[in-house]
């Protein structure tokens, strides 16, 4: 290519320039390489870019001026004073104690009783076949096909995986309507093998880990169960197929508030979500109201075991519980032994890795402390009284 | 047609230069703080990526470029601004979560959409300076000058930066000297040509575009926290308030108070039984780049102290009375109260971290939160990394405590991160016990919770390996180890063996907290023997499920007895994991993966998230390479006739581009690695390394054009000095390191600046040597080398992290004289025929602008 006599762009021979117009003497036109005047051209060019640099003098104030918004704004705090019940749906009577029957609990001189008796169920979901499974569901619940498939499958994984090993926890887990208790981004994959974002930086924990978590709780429907996250309420959901008496805390007061419109939807056909009893506060401490608790499964990490979480532990009782520093946690089984002499030990199980160290906690401090609790709550009585 | 180049055009490119290199660091920064801090190594390959692309872009428009420099120039300037404004904001919308990596395949997708998003910036930039260097050619040394000088400013304009503007605003001042760029390439444009792709109102409508979307970074150009941030899931506490709020190149700084800040690491399960509460309110939670959280601690109520006996830390202080301690770190000053509560007489903190310091030291919330402790007149605090106080005290102590500052611990979501850790070294261990007493203690107290082991066992035999060096003859004497299943491990080192007296009050101790004593001297074998013990790990790994009844504290136990036997090797082989000493060559405490076992943690992931730090250092390093290829194969199977049919030596210039892309990152990330510990922070060595390897590579370049010698024998002396300063790395480095870290920083930053000086000079001539060959006899390949160098530069970056994780730097460092030896040879055996080694060397072409982009 050879370039242009009159400006030195690009001069292709048959066209001539295609910058300027040059066209070669002998193709018939006279040159038209007129360059418009430099100063018309330049002048609102000039006025457009001195506009410009003021604009950017503005910006660049206004950029520099402007408050720091992100990390100044402050959180939105909804309600939520530490410990402020939120929903209490489990009948509360007062009648004298009939003892553990399976749906009537005696905690200090209150015995509860379940709103719903799960074990008057007359039928679970059954657990030998898909079509079987799908009938029965399909008629008995409001569940819908392509999920229930999905959850059946997932149930065989499960199951191959060992997550679940009792048929009971498996129906908890065929039953409960995972899908209800995902955001509605997340739901038709409520059933993947992953846990999913529900907002507040919380998630809803994968099946397998619910279902190994569940599973290692060994939940009997006699049982105090006592939940620390509430998050999506999906764990909680699964408790209380198996249990009559499912306290769960969540420290977010808006999650909290929105599981609880969740669970309220869900009651009429779920009754037995009415026996959750929940509230908005700060796990850590448990919930001495209602301890001892026979079953805690706390669902978020920390450092440590809360000392109070154990105080409440019931002897013989579990807890599971991800322990670790912030940037992960391996998920713990806690279980808690008390000797006819009132010894303590205390059993460390890895929940996937299957290592287990049995503790001896010596009982410096008498007897009597590790079952202070119910203690302290006589005395709250006592108060009571007194007050009145 | 050819275009003067006046000084607004070498204004501009230099601008230019000086905003491409901020941008990619403050992309980094946005990523810390928005998400991840690990994506250090991605910024890189996806900006190498974007010059890889525009070198291969530009072998297929060359000529159309020469025709229409003027045009090319300008449109990419004016691109640039929005592109990086746009990069910015929908990069913050990409709903990435490392958290879900191991679980959900779709985050793959979003790692490759930032890939996608930020890749068009530094293509267009890349763009830009490769036209600036096609047009002026024949002014090369000046372009490339400034270019490599912009380049390296860039990176002490963004550390400027990060003092004065928060994370969010740093893009803001970029994209303004974008536009002063653009704004300075406008007015050399010849507007009196009208040409019919620009005029002026075009022009001037774009730059409106470009001033527009200043503002509009201005208003949505927020860095995106994820929801997934620990300090976000503190946002959500309801009675959280923000107390803190500090920034500046080491992090963002934010803490809270909130009742539901729990901290008690290691606190023995009998905490339940003897104590009647836990103190409230006792903590502050400190994020940084909104990660953690670490614990301020309040100064205890007289009462509530109790609880500090039963957290493992305070083992030491049965075996001292009112000890002279060594606090290793502030943390969150537990250790320090815990010191004085367990009677210390004078606590020496040793903490680097300036906001930390100004934080608790000068900010009254704090002071009175803390009351005072560091104004406490037996808290000294010494403002250093702390080997360079250990290393050049004269003072001695009765006890060195490190607690739980182990990455394992505080780390960004997901794994740990992979990146260089001083404190836990062989040569660290040795310096901290040189600053006992006789009968001084070293504490070391770490996370124990992966299975199979890696940390505790890798921390054992470092400490063993330090006691070796030091001459000791019975180290096991001399260690005590005790445990929490699935919380802590604390390991005390005494400088003389431990009498029976103290290993009895040390189990006393156990026994009272239920601990469980893993190795002291005298400890009986336990029943299963080691092979048992090793043959069960590695079914654990193989079978994918796990054994019940493998306690770690036998592995601890066999761990410390065989390396004291002398069986290190076996060891080292037989486990499954590395846990061989962690040393100054090799400072990789959170490595544990080895790479013949990548395969089976890849197959156990699930089980093994911890490690997909290293795996992902595997997978950017195979897709650096797929890359790579690509942009290798697209020009070579366009033009295959044209580059090999008849044209022996192409293959020659391939394989010396290569080698020299690889080589030099290897050398320059070594170098960031390495004085990251001398300079303090990895912030100052990126920094500082970048600046000065730029500028002088860049020094070195102009010196070799100007040599009027054979381009043999200059590649000969480049690659003779070359050798010489790597194998001063090798031998000498760590020693004069070692030697001047007592200095002060800036002293330091002069003296590291001397150490990168004669290897970056001489790493400036063989890129520009080979061009200047390659232009005048093969001028096609010039686009194409360029962009295999850069590419290749990328695929090295990624190589340099993964080789000395993996093999210590020795080894990456022989790897890269080995590299330039196998560069001089091809470039030996492609002149052999052609030339007869009189002519003199001509400018270089093409600056190999890629190989200064690093972090």
């Amino acid at each position: 290519m050879t370039s242009c006599p009159e400006c030195g762009f690009e001069f292709v021979p048959e066209e001539g320039c295609r910058i300027c117009g040059f066209q070669e003497q002998g193709q018939g036109k006279t040159p038209s390489h007129q360059p418009v005047s430099p100063s018309s051209l330049s002048l609102s060019f000039r006025i457009s870019f001195s506009l410009t640099i003021l604009f950017l003098a503005v910006a660049v104030g206004v950029y520099l001026g402007t408050p720091y918004r992100r990390v100044l704004q402050s959180p939105t705090v909804v309600g939520g004073e530490q410990g402020g019940s939120v929903s209490t749906n489990v009948g509360q009577a007062t009648s004298p104690s009939m003892g553990m029957t399976g749906n009537l609990v005696k905690v200090g001189k209150n015995t509860l009783v379940p709103a719903f008796d799960i074990t008057q169920r007359k039928e679970l979901p059954p657990t030998d076949s898909y079509e079987r499974y799908l009938q029965w569901m399909l008629k008995n619940t409001k569940q819908t096909e392509p999920f229930l498939k999905a959850k059946w499958e997932r149930s065989r994984e499960i199951l191959q995986r060992q997550d679940i090993v009792e048929d009971r926890v498996l129906q908890a887990f065929l039953m409960a309507p995972r899908e209800e208790f995902c955001r509605p981004y997340n739901r038709k994959n409520a059933y993947a093998d992953a846990a999913m974002p529900i907002g507040y930086g919380q998630t809803i924990s994968g099946p397998h880990m619910v279902s190994r978590m569940t599973q290692n709780l060994r939940v009997e429907p006699h049982h105090r169960v006592l939940e620390i996250g509430t998050g999506s309420g999906y764990q909680a959901s699964v408790l209380a197929e198996l249990s009559n008496f499912v306290f769960t805390i969540e420290i977010v007061p808006e999650l909290t508030q929105e599981t609880d419109e969740i669970y309220k939807k869900l009651e009429a056909d779920y009754p037995q979500y009415k026996n959750i009893k929940r509230k908005n506060a700060d796990g850590y401490y448990g919930w001495e109201e209602y301890a001892p608790f026979d079953r805690i499964i706390v669902t978020c990490g920390i450092d440590h075991i809360p000392p109070p979480l154990l105080q409440q532990l019931t002897p013989g009782g579990i807890m599971v519980i991800p322990v670790g520093p912030p940037s992960g946690q391996t998920v713990m089984k806690v279980t808690k032994n008390v000797a006819p002499d009132g010894s303590v030990t205390l059993e460390r199980e890895d929940i996937f890795h299957g290592r287990r160290k049995v503790i001896f906690v010596p009982f410096t401090a008498g007897k009597g402390e590790v079952h202070s609790i119910e203690k302290d709550l006589q005395k709250k009585d006592s108060e009571k009284k007194e007050q009145k | 047609m050819r275009i003067k180049l006046s000084s607004f055009r070498l204004a501009a490119l230099f601008v230019l230069s000086v905003t491409l290199i901020a941008y990619e660091l403050s992309v980094m920064r946005t990523f810390a703080v928005g998400s991840w801090s690990n994506f250090g190594a991605m910024v890189i390959s996806i900006a190498l990526l974007g010059y890889g692309l525009a070198g291969t872009l530009l072998t297929f428009l060359e000529e159309r470029i020469r025709k229409n420099a003027d045009a090319w120039l300008l449109v990419s300037a004016l691109l640039l601004t929005p592109a990086m404004a746009a990069a910015h904001i929908v990069a913050q919308w990409v709903p990435f979560n490392p958290l879900l990596i191991t679980m959900d395949s779709k985050q793959i997708l979003w790692i490759a959409s930032y890939y996608v998003v930020y890749s068009v910036p530094f293509f267009i930039g890349a763009v830009f300076i490769g036209v600036s260097f096609i047009a002026f050619r024949d002014k090369i040394h000046q372009l490339y000058f400034w270019n490599m000088l912009g380049s390296g400013i860039g990176g002490f304009f963004i550390l400027g930066l990060m003092y004065v503007l928060p994370p969010d605003r740093l893009v803001g001042p970029l994209v303004i000297l974008s536009a002063v760029a653009t704004y300075l390439c406008t007015l050399e444009y010849r507007w009196e040509l009208r040409s019919p792709i620009l005029n002026p109102w075009k022009v001037s409508t774009v730059g409106l575009t470009s001033l527009l979307s200043v503002v509009v970074l201005l208003v949505a150009g927020e860095i995106r926290v994820s929801d997934f941030k620990p300090i976000s899931y503190a946002r959500q506490f309801p009675d959280s308030k923000q107390v803190y709020h500090a920034y500046g190149p080491l992090g963002e700084f934010d803490a809270f108070s909130s009742s539901f800040f729990h901290f008690a690491p290691g606190l023995s399960d009998n905490a339940s039984s003897n104590i009647a509460r836990m103190p409230q309110n006792a903590f502050l939670g400190l994020y940084i780049d909104g990660d953690g959280p670490i614990g301020i601690m309040r100064k205890l109520k007289p009462g509530e102290e109790a609880y500090m006996n039963y957290l493992p830390m305070a083992a030491p202080y049965l075996l001292l009375k009112q000890p002279k301690v060594l606090l290793l770190r502030l943390g969150g000053g537990i250790g320090a109260f815990s010191a004085l509560h367990h009677g210390a007489k004078q606590v020496t903190v040793v903490e680097n971290n300036p906001y930390l310091l100004r934080m608790l030291k000068h900010d009254p919330y704090f002071r009175e939160f803390t009351d005072n402790l560091l104004y406490d007149p037996r808290v000294r605090v010494v403002q250093t990394e702390p080997r360079a106080f250990t290393g050049s005290t004269k003072e001695r102590f009765d006890l060195v405590e490190i607690s739980l500052i182990d990455s394992i611990g505080l780390s960004s979501a997901g794994g740990y991160p992979i990146t260089e850790n001083f404190i836990y070294t062989d040569e660290g261990i040795r310096s901290y016990l040189s600053c006992l007493e006789p009968t001084g203690v070293l504490a070391v107290t770490v996370w124990n919770r992966l299975n199979p082991p890696r940390n505790v066992p890798k921390l054992l035999s470092t400490i063993v390996a330090a006691l070796k060096k030091d001459g000791v003859a019975q180290p096991e004497k001399q260690i005590f180890v005790f445990d929490l299943l699935l919380s802590t491990a604390t390991v005390l080192v005494k400088k003389t063996p431990f009498e029976p007296k103290e290993i009895e009050t040390l189990l006393e101790f156990c026994k009272k907290m239920s601990f469980t004593p893993c190795f002291y001297p005298g400890k009986s074998d336990p029943k299963r023997t080691f092979d048992e013990i090793l043959e069960g790990y590695d079914k654990q790994m193989k079978g994918g499920t796990a054994s019940t009844d493998l306690l770690p504290e036998e592995l601890y136990q066999y761990t410390v007895s065989w390396l004291t036997q002398g069986k290190e090797r076996e060891l080292y082989k037989r486990y499954v994991f590395n846990i061989d000493p962690a040393t100054d060559d090799r400072p990789y405490y959170t490595a544990y993966v080895k790479p013949a076992s990548v395969p089976l943690v890849v197959k156990n992931l699930k089980d093994l998230s911890e490690e997909w730090g290293y795996i992902l250092l595997v997978a950017t390093f195979l897709v650096s390479i797929l890359f790579g290829a690509l942009i290798i194969a697209v020009p070579a199977i366009g033009r295959w006739e044209e580059l090999f049919k008849h044209r022996k030596g192409t293959l020659q210039v391939l394989v010396y581009f290569s080698c020299l892309g690889i080589a030099y990152m290897l050398v320059e990330i070594f170098l960031i690695q390495r004085l990251s510990f001398f300079l303090e922070d990895p912030i100052f060595s990126t920094s500082v390394v970048i600046t000065a390897m730029l500028v002088l590579s860049g020094i070195g370049s102009l010196t070799s054009g100007r040599l009027t010698l054979p381009r043999n024998r200059l590649l000969t002396i480049a690659v003779a000095g070359i050798s010489l300063s790597i194998l001063f790395y090798i031998l000498l480095l760590s020693p004069v390191l070692d030697a001047l870290l007592g200095a002060p920083l800036a002293v330091k930053i002069l003296l590291s600046i001397l150490f990168i000086a004669p290897s970056a000079f001489f790493l400036g001539m063989p890129f520009p040597t080979g061009l200047s060959y390659v232009s005048q006899k093969r001028p096609n390949l010039i686009p194409w080398a360029w962009g295999v160098n850069g590419c290749l530069s990328v695929t090295g970056s990624v190589l340099a992290r993964l080789a000395s994780v993996s093999f210590g730097y020795r080894l990456v460092l022989l790897g890269a004289i080995l590299l330039y030896l196998l560069a001089f040879w091809m470039f030996q055996s492609l002149t052999k025929e052609e030339e007869s080694g009189t002519e003199a060397t001509k400018s270089p072409i093409i600056p190999k602008e890629q190989e200064g982009l690093v972090q």
